[in-house]
């Protein structure tokens, strides 16, 4: 079952691999419509696997992928950038793979990196929906906050396209300032209530797993993830209160918080071994595990 | 198969002389048709006449009958009265394939002032439309007219050919303008002087959705005269800076010998107004707009003549780089239609041999079957299938040879060949 799993794991890592390959050849040379098809086949292929992937480990561990394990939410983190190219792709013209399956690709690394072992959240009852509550909120909530990045990202390149001093991102078919700008408004105003309500559903989970929140204090991630809520808020009253506001600055800022965001998760990844580890906690015996966040 | 087409294009006449040859409207077109005619029932003509080029497509399905070059100087000649030594220099001609390849060119755009140019389609469709209503086309024109805007399909779709806009007024709002906004109804569009220029950049600002206008010229009957073309209202250069500050596109097109907006004055229109991306188009020159005035803020996109020029020249290049590949494809296909072509031609005495074999071993077979009427229904179809194999069998090999002529030309002397040799008739009917 392990070897089936790593198998299926490889395939849609080679799939979205290949995919990348295709849209970087693209972006090199020219778009044909040979490749156009294998990068849809491709992250198509991927996502079915990928699928399947998720499916397996659910009915392995009796757990939502999200609140599985580090792995399992970066994963979900990965399939949603995958379902998010695919559904682009048809939409629109743009090079939209060139921005998320690099962050596809990086997701799976990344979780391929980390410990899988599911966490002893509760099987049942009120602990089991709050953890699933703060979960999904903040795996939404961080997704928005990458693809505001990647937003903003393109409208900082079309900016500087368009004042002649990029010449070459023409070759990226990026969407246009005006529809980057509304875009990128959106995220930040839909990613703010979905950070939030994970943020403090996770303080809940913690008053109810150890009696009191006091122990989060002592996580990274925590710390970490409080960061980026405090500037998403800050990005998005600035973007609702101030009217002289460019869509360069907002942009500016969300990728700011989308860098800082990428970081944590690199950094906390590869620092503590995965989300919520119980490094923190390991040294006092007896002290309830962090699960939140 | 006989096709000769008559030529005057940009290429090898000037506008004088291709004004004189134009047909310059349906009646025109239709007086020419019953002309033609009368003087030529049993061939084909389409007439491809446009701003750019006129050309005569003849063709005569009936190899009998030859079609010659002179022919169609003198139709011309006799339709326009035009002493035919005036059109020597003028006019080219090309036969069979070569007609076919240049017709190919010419609706690939191959052929255009502006390579790659998209009216060409529309208007050799229009040419064609209007051969089928005057009962001009015949088999032959109407399989070389469809097989042509087949070919442009495909030449437009796998190669770039048509991609990247390569004039002044259409890369400023096609490629600048379409990559900061995202519609265009919302948008107001402010216009100084009311040039050619200034035309053409509001026809690209109008197809693209644009619907608010503010023309401020100099003189107030031709700022009017623009206004009301395009449904805008007209306002004087006092007020330049007022309507500066709403503006979302500025397109600048006077003739005026120095900057009308300076550094100071822009900041000063960018301070009083909304904050707002604002797209330049300086279409003057001498610029309109001093240098400078797109580093007052950062949502300023300022666009001069050199600039838009510049990205018009990558895609007249970029253009260019396709043709090979354009060729390549026209080539393929126009070997493909003389294949076709020829095929249809070896289809009626195919059909004859197949039928009149399949009559003689039916025929005999009934007087067997008669005469050995004990045979049972299995071995009537045995036999059946045998004597059908045994038909095949002969027949394959002159047919093969028959197809294999037929990729090479048509096959003119083994047709009559097979007619005479198995009492086929001497017409296709």
């Amino acid at each position: 079952m392990d070897f089936l799993l790593q198998a299926n794991l490889s395939c849609f890592l080679l799939s979205y691999l290949l995919a990348l390959v295709a849209e970087i050849i693209q972006f090199v040379r020219s778009r044909t419509r040979i490749l156009q098809a294998i990068v849809f086949v491709a992250v198509l292929a991927g996502l079915v696997a990928h699928t399947a992937y998720l499916t397996a480990r659910f009915q392995a561990t009796g757990l939502p992928p999200l609140v599985g394990s580090s792995h399992d939410w970066l994963l979900v983190l990965a399939w949603l950038g995958a379902v998010g190219s695919l559904l682009l792709g048809f939409s629109t013209k743009s090079s939209q793979g060139m921005f998320l399956l690099p962050a596809v690709v990086l997701f799976v690394l990344l979780a391929i990196s980390v410990d899988s072992t599911p966490s002893d959240v509760e099987r049942s009852g009120a602990s089991r929906w709050w953890a699933i509550l703060h979960a999904s909120s903040l795996v939404i909530g961080i997704a928005l906050v990458a693809a505001a990045s990647v937003s903003a990202l393109m409208y900082l390149l079309q900016h500087r396209q368009l004042h002649g001093t990029l010449p070459w991102v023409r070759r990226l078919r990026l969407p246009n300032l005006e529809r980057l700008t509304g875009i990128n408004y959106w995220l930040v105003l839909s990613c703010f209530p979905l950070l939030t309500i994970g943020l403090f559903s996770g303080f809940v989970l913690s008053d109810k797993a150890a009696g009191h929140v006091a122990t989060v204090w002592s996580d990274p991630i925590v710390w970490a993830t409080i960061i980026v809520w405090l500037m998403m808020t800050a990005n998005l009253t600035m973007l609702i209160q101030k009217k002289d506001q460019t869509g360069r600055m907002v942009a500016r800022r969300t990728l700011l918080a989308g860098a800082f965001l990428l970081v944590m998760i690199f950094g906390l990844t590869f620092v503590t071994g995965g989300f919520h580890s119980d490094a923190p906690t390991q040294d006092r015996p007896g002290s309830p595990q962090p699960e939140p966040f | 198969m006989n096709v000769v087409v008559l030529s005057c294009n940009h290429h090898n006449a000037g506008l004088d002389i291709r004004e004189k040859l134009a047909f310059s409207n349906e009646d025109q077109l239709q007086a020419a048709y019953a002309h033609w005619q009368q003087r030529h029932p049993s061939s084909e003509l389409v007439v491809l006449s446009t701003c750019n080029r006129v050309e005569i497509y003849a063709a005569e399905g009936d190899t009998t009958q030859s079609l010659a070059a002179d022919q169609l100087t003198q139709f011309v000649s006799e339709f326009h009265n035009i002493p035919p030594d005036d059109l020597t220099d003028a006019i080219l001609f090309h036969h069979g394939r070569d007609a076919i390849a240049h017709l190919f060119e010419v609706v690939c755009s191959l052929d255009s002032m502006v390579l790659g140019e998209p009216q060409i389609v529309t208007q050799v469709k229009e040419a064609y439309r209007i051969a089928g209503e005057q009962n001009s086309c015949g088999p032959l024109t109407n399989h070389l007219f469809q097989h042509a805007l087949k070919v442009s399909s495909r030449v437009r779709t796998e190669t770039k050919l048509s991609e990247g806009r390569v004039s002044i007024a259409s890369v400023a709002i096609g490629e600048f303008a379409r990559s900061i906004f995202d519609r265009f109804d919302n948008k107001l569009t402010v216009v100084i002087g009311a040039g050619e220029m200034a035309e053409e950049t509001l026809r690209y600002v109008q197809d693209a959705g644009g619907e608010r206008f503010v023309i401020v010229n100099r003189s107030p009957e031709r700022a009017s005269a623009l206004a009301s073309r395009f449904g805008g209202q007209t306002d004087s250069l006092e007020n330049l800076d007022h309507w500066m500050a709403q503006a979302d596109l500025i397109v600048s097109t006077t003739g005026a010998a120095g900057h009308i907006v300076t550094h100071d004055r822009f900041a000063k229109v960018r301070s009083s107004g909304k904050r707002q991306p604002v797209l330049i188009l300086d279409l003057g020159a001498p610029r309109d707009f001093a240098p400078g005035v797109e580093t007052i803020d950062d949502d300023i996109f300022l666009y001069d003549i050199d600039a838009l020029e510049a990205t018009c020249e990558t895609n007249r290049q970029a253009r260019q780089s396709e043709v090979v590949q354009a060729r390549q494809i026209i080539s393929e296909q126009t070997d493909r239609f003389l294949h076709d072509v020829y095929h249809r031609a070896t289809g009626p005495v195919i059909q004859r041999l197949r039928a009149n074999s399949e009559q003689i071993s039916r025929k005999e077979l009934d007087i067997l079957y008669r005469r050995l009427p004990h045979l049972s229904e299995e071995d009537r179809a045995a036999m059946d299938k045998a004597v059908h194999r045994i038909v095949n069998k002969l027949l394959h090999p002159p047919l093969e040879t028959l197809r294999d002529e037929a990729r090479s030309g048509a096959p003119h002397g083994m047709l009559d060949a097979l007619r005479q040799l198995f009492h086929l008739g001497t017409t296709d009917e």
